[in-house]
């Protein structure tokens, strides 16, 4: 499968008269076409900022300030704004954590449908027929009735499906999803991840999910990438990131949420506080926090190291074993993967990955809700 | 430590600490002029429609629903900071209605509050002492002499220093100012706890501090907590006994494990399905996805308030509203549920 988005090595400062906030640092990662890849990491860790400084879409003081953004080939960092406004919300789409901030309260659906359309070129009757097969679509009853509503008239869900409709009208090939279900209770986050997987599968379009949530990951994405101080700290397919961690924070994220199987096992949380971005980082950025940390770590950064099965991890204590709650038989799984993945080259990994573990496809759920 | 004198010791053996009876809350909607002139009904919204539970000494009650279900407004009923439409709070064997507001405000001193949003309900003006001393010397905890003593003691009891008792809300990370929250709660040694969504706010590896905290509080001064949150996987961690909630009406109460290996509403058994999970077999089986999203609490449907939602409804279901009822006796607790045809 060709990538769709290739990132490599990016970074973007806040950078004002007092201070520089590194709040991306070095990021790379790619997507390939047709696939959801996760970024995940806690508030204030730069997930939402990379995924937006993928688009250009920063404030004044947010500078790009190294690193590459390939969009299908193109290089998005050094594009004039007038080429990059052509792309954005056609070819790259958007969709929030907030519809109530990102529609716009004073106009109907209608009008938020037709501004989106008329770049198509469509006529006034085909855009309300588009408009309402989109409707259709993200699964809203009556749509044609809907049309006229103004964004206050309708429930939270409604809402965020009328933006994912609104996102889809131009036909994106890449979708930005920054914490689309967040804001949502559980039956109807469960609705609107169906959905998502759903219209991936049937439009072909490759998904970036920013998210906080390990279980939301694990029901939608092939790949992830955690997020801890503006870099990422580990990337896996999603079943090895969540049953076989290897870095010590992604193993402390897994440790705090209570175990499904085992109730009772005291949760394990990380300690301290992540780092403020405004100070230059020496060595690791989790050496603080991390259970692990020895001399090495508190002095130099540690480099990304692939492992055994495509994993790639920035740390310089990663071994092949794990620190997580484990049963036997992921025991048994790990000991399988080393013996049969010897030493991998730096890159030559995935399609090993791949072939090391066949069922790493998402979860499919059922249709749309 | 002073503490160890909080357990309970009202509560006699298997008596409940707190018993909530047909408990309900509503609030009138917006009456203009006009609708008065055009004879319009008079609609209310009915936030707490008759709910009744118990929570025994030393035990943790989960309340878990959607939002708009009333969990909160249950909350703020049961401790009167909103008056009850009708039904009975017994606290310690005092029933609330009885007592003037004198007595009520005494009573309600054993009922703490901790909220979701610590820096909203923390005066950001004051210093951590001068937000525990003032809760310490309104309620004639402690005498002035004794106050700084005891709030260093509360501080480590909470996990955080004494050198940062001087310091204003706004020097605390979330995780620290919710152990504020938490000190200020137990500066008048309460009985009950009630933790409204305490953690949602907080990132999952500070959300695991604050939950281990209220575990080892719990153990250690014997308190009881009503633990509310939308997190199904939290409430199943902290919880002794878990009540769903749907539509301002509780639908379902049992042990934990029993409510989460064998739910009996159908409408417990959907929301436990739609919670993302990260088990690996958690696959193809196509998931009990529920339909729709939740109708207005103006206009309750009729019969069970989940029919519109539930593939089991039948016509008994659209017209007769199901009561709650005992479906088996645990030695945890009793597994109750409010349905027609309920899945166990």
């Amino acid at each position: 499968m060709a990538n769709i988005l290739e990132v490599d090595d990016l970074s973007m400062h806040y950078i004002t008269k007092s201070s520089t906030v590194r709040a991306v640092e070095k990021v790379t990662f790619s997507i390939a076409e047709g696939e959801t890849f996760g970024l995940v990491g806690e508030s204030g860790c730069g997930k939402s900022t990379t995924a937006r400084s993928l688009v250009r879409l920063l404030p004044e003081v947010g500078k790009i300030v190294g690193g590459s953004v390939r969009y299908k080939g193109q290089e998005l960092t050094t594009m004039s704004d007038r080429e990059i406004r052509g792309l954005r919300g056609k070819e790259i789409g958007m969709i929030f954590q907030d519809p109530m901030t990102s529609l716009n309260p004073v106009t109907t659906v209608r009008k938020q449908f037709f501004e989106s359309l008329k770049r198509e070129g469509l006529s006034k009757k085909e855009m309300e027929e588009r408009a309402i097969e989109l409707l259709r679509l993200v699964g809203i009853p009556e749509p044609a009735n809907r049309m006229g509503n103004y964004v206050h008239e309708m429930s939270g869900g409604m809402r965020q499906r009328v933006m994912i409709a609104i996102a889809l009208a131009s036909q994106p090939r890449l979708l930005l999803a920054d914490e689309p279900t967040t804001a949502l209770d559980v039956t109807i986050q469960d609705q609107i991840i169906c959905l998502l997987n759903d219209l991936r599968e049937k439009l072909g379009m490759s998904i970036l999910l920013v998210t906080h949530d390990l279980g939301v990951v694990n029901e939608m994405c092939h790949h992830v990438g955690v997020m801890y101080a503006g870099r990422i700290v580990e990337i896996a397919d999603t079943r090895n990131l969540l049953h076989h961690p290897k870095h010590p924070y992604t193993v402390g994220l897994i440790n705090s949420l209570p175990a499904e199987n085992d109730t009772r096992a005291r949760l394990e949380p990380i300690h301290g506080a992540p780092p403020n971005l405004a100070h230059e980082i020496v060595g690791c950025a989790f050496a603080p926090r991390c259970p692990f940390a020895d001399e090495l770590c508190r002095t130099k950064a540690p480099n990304m190291q692939t492992l055994v099965g495509g994993h790639r991890v920035r740390c310089h204590h990663a071994d092949p074993y794990d620190r997580t709650r484990v049963t036997d038989q992921d025991r048994d799984f790990a000991e399988e993967l080393i013996a049969s993945g010897s030493e991998q080259g730096v890159n030559a990994d995935k399609d090993a990955a791949d072939a090391l573990t066949p069922d790493i496809t998402p979860k499919k759920k059922g249709g749309v809700a | 430590m002073a503490e160890e004198t909080n357990a309970p010791k009202a509560a006699a053996q298997g008596e409940p600490l707190l018993e909530v009876t047909d408990l309900c809350k509503s609030f009138p909607l917006k009456y203009g002029v006009l609708d008065a002139v055009m004879r319009k009904e008079r609609k209310h919204l009915t936030a707490v429609d008759h709910v009744s539970f118990s929570l025994n000494a030393g035990e943790t009650l989960g309340l878990v629903g959607e939002s708009g279900c009333g969990k909160s407004t249950l909350a703020r009923t049961v401790i009167n900071l909103y008056n009850p439409t009708g039904g009975k709070v017994v606290f310690a064997g005092v029933d609330f209605s009885q007592l003037s507001k004198h007595e009520l405000r005494n009573s309600c001193k054993d009922i703490q509050m901790i909220f979701q949003d610590p820096y909203s309900s923390l005066n950001p003006r004051m210093t951590v002492r001068q937000v525990l001393r003032e809760e310490l010397l309104h309620h004639n905890m402690c005498t002035k002499a004794e106050v700084d003593e005891r709030i260093i003691e509360l501080l480590e009891l909470v996990g955080l220093s004494e050198d940062q008792a001087d310091r204003l809300p706004s020097a605390f990370s979330g995780g620290q100012r919710q152990r504020i929250g938490i000190a200020r709660a137990l500066a008048v040694q309460p009985k009950l706890i009630i933790a409204d969504e305490p953690v949602s706010a907080l990132d999952v590896s500070i959300q695991a501090q604050i939950i281990n905290l209220l575990c080892d509080l719990q153990e250690k001064l014997g308190l009881s907590i009503l633990f509310i949150s939308h997190d199904l996987r939290v409430v199943r961690y902290i919880s002794d006994r878990v009540a769903v909630m749907y539509l301002g009406a509780m639908v379902e109460t049992a042990p934990t494990d029993t409510l989460y290996t064998a739910p009996a509403h159908p409408y417990t058994k959907v929301l436990l399905a739609a919670a993302p999970s990260m088990e690996e077999n958690k696959v193809d089986d196509k998931k009990a996805a529920v339909l729709g999203e939740l109708p207005s609490p103006i206009n309750l449907p009729s019969g069970c308030r989940f029919h519109p939602r539930c593939p089991y409804a039948d016509e008994l279901c659209r017209t007769e509203s199901p009561e709650l009822r005992c479906l088996a006796q645990t030695p945890e607790g009793p597994h109750m549920c409010a349905c027609h045809h309920p899945l166990v």
